[in-house]
């Protein structure tokens, strides 16, 4: 039995992020499955390659997880999503660049609650919670790097004041479909 | 004078480290700069060399007298599944500057990620102040597809980065 990560990033002095009914705490160890099951049902919006497995999770948690608790300046911060005491999903910043203080917005919804409407309601909630984080790490900017394969997913960031950066073009191919790359970003 | 791409091994890393250790170089290639010494600079070879996602090149220029190491030129994030890569470059001997290098060394590289590697498309990032690579790299017919604002601190203030894409059916 893995033992759970600490409660807490070094980096932060506030660790759960509110509002309304939903929240977020850092990510916790027992998630892990639940993670994977949704990052193997979506993974053509991700830019993972292959399908998990339960032992690559584990020792992916255990590992590469478990040292972003240990480190002032770890390369990502991940966080539990929850709607009242279920969690929903799970994202973070990634990619962080300390130096120029700007990070990538991961998110992840579970996959049942995955639909259009249900996307555009905690899209945007996540946003905002992740938003005070980057805040609080006085960070300049946050940026969204997607694939312009659902045009609704890029509805909550316009509406939220971010800013059309990049169109890759043809920059991703996804069951032999080209798709454009979209980078939105904000600054803090 | 020549100018090719060859292999860069351990045997190179003083060359690395002293390029590695040049803020003005490290400011160009929006590189985090870091004093580094030869130690890490073989550790930081053999690692890209180990990275099956990167092919890293020297660029060598041949004059009378022998062939000499002037700088690095890396095709990165290499997805053969979208076929893409990366590009990325410097010239750290500062008395082959505009000298043509650049160009050729560019050049090359391109060849070789459309080529050898089949791939389709090869992007780069520059800094907006970089008027004599963005230059060299739309006459390579690299188009912008966008601009990161105030991605990159520099000296108390942030600047832009300039991204840009070629495909191959447009190399020529």
């Amino acid at each position: 039995m893995m033992k759970e990560f600490p409660p807490t990033y070094k980096n932060l002095n506030q660790q759960k992020f509110e509002l309304d009914q939903f929240w977020m705490q850092p990510i916790r160890f027992k998630s892990h499955q639940e993670i994977m099951n949704w990052r193997n049902d979506q993974i053509k919006f991700l830019r993972q390659k292959e399908k998990l497995t339960k032992p690559d999770q584990v020792q992916y948690f255990d590992t590469v997880i478990r040292k972003l608790y240990e480190v002032k300046q770890p390369d990502q911060l991940l966080y539990n999503f929850y709607h009242e005491q279920s969690l929903i999903g799970y994202g973070g910043l990634v990619h962080i660049d300390w130096q120029n203080r700007n990070a990538e917005i991961s998110f992840i919804l579970d996959t049942r609650l995955n639909n259009v409407e249900s996307y555009l309601e905690k899209f945007p909630v996540f946003l905002r919670l992740i938003e005070n984080v980057a805040s609080e790490l006085k960070f300049h900017k946050i940026f969204t790097y997607g694939y312009d394969i659902a045009t609704y997913r890029f509805e909550p960031l316009e509406k939220l004041g971010y800013q059309l950066e990049a169109r890759l073009i043809d920059h991703i191919s996804i069951e032999n479909d080209l798709y454009d790359v979209r980078i939105y970003s904000k600054f803090i | 004078m020549k100018i090719t791409l060859g292999e860069i091994s351990e045997v190179h890393a003083d060359l690395i480290a002293k390029w590695k250790s040049d803020k003005e170089l490290a400011i160009q290639i929006m590189s985090q700069y870091q004093k580094t010494s030869v130690v890490e600079a073989r550790e930081w070879i053999r690692q890209t060399l180990d990275n099956a996602g990167q092919k890293l090149f020297g660029i060598f220029v041949s004059e009378n007298n022998g062939s000499r190491l002037v700088g690095v030129t890396r095709l990165m994030y290499i997805d053969l599944e979208s076929k893409t890569s990366e590009f990325g470059m410097y010239i750290g001997e500062k008395n082959v500057h505009g000298k043509g290098v650049g160009k050729i060394a560019l050049r090359l590289t391109l060849q070789f990620g459309f080529e050898k590697l089949g791939l389709r498309k090869i992007h780069l990032r520059v800094n907006t102040n970089n008027d004599r690579a963005i230059k060299l790299y739309q006459n390579q017919k690299f188009v912008t597809e966008g601009v990161l604002k105030e991605h990159f601190f520099n000296n108390g203030n942030y600047e832009d980065i300039l991204l840009m894409g070629l495909f191959k059916k447009d190399f020529e």
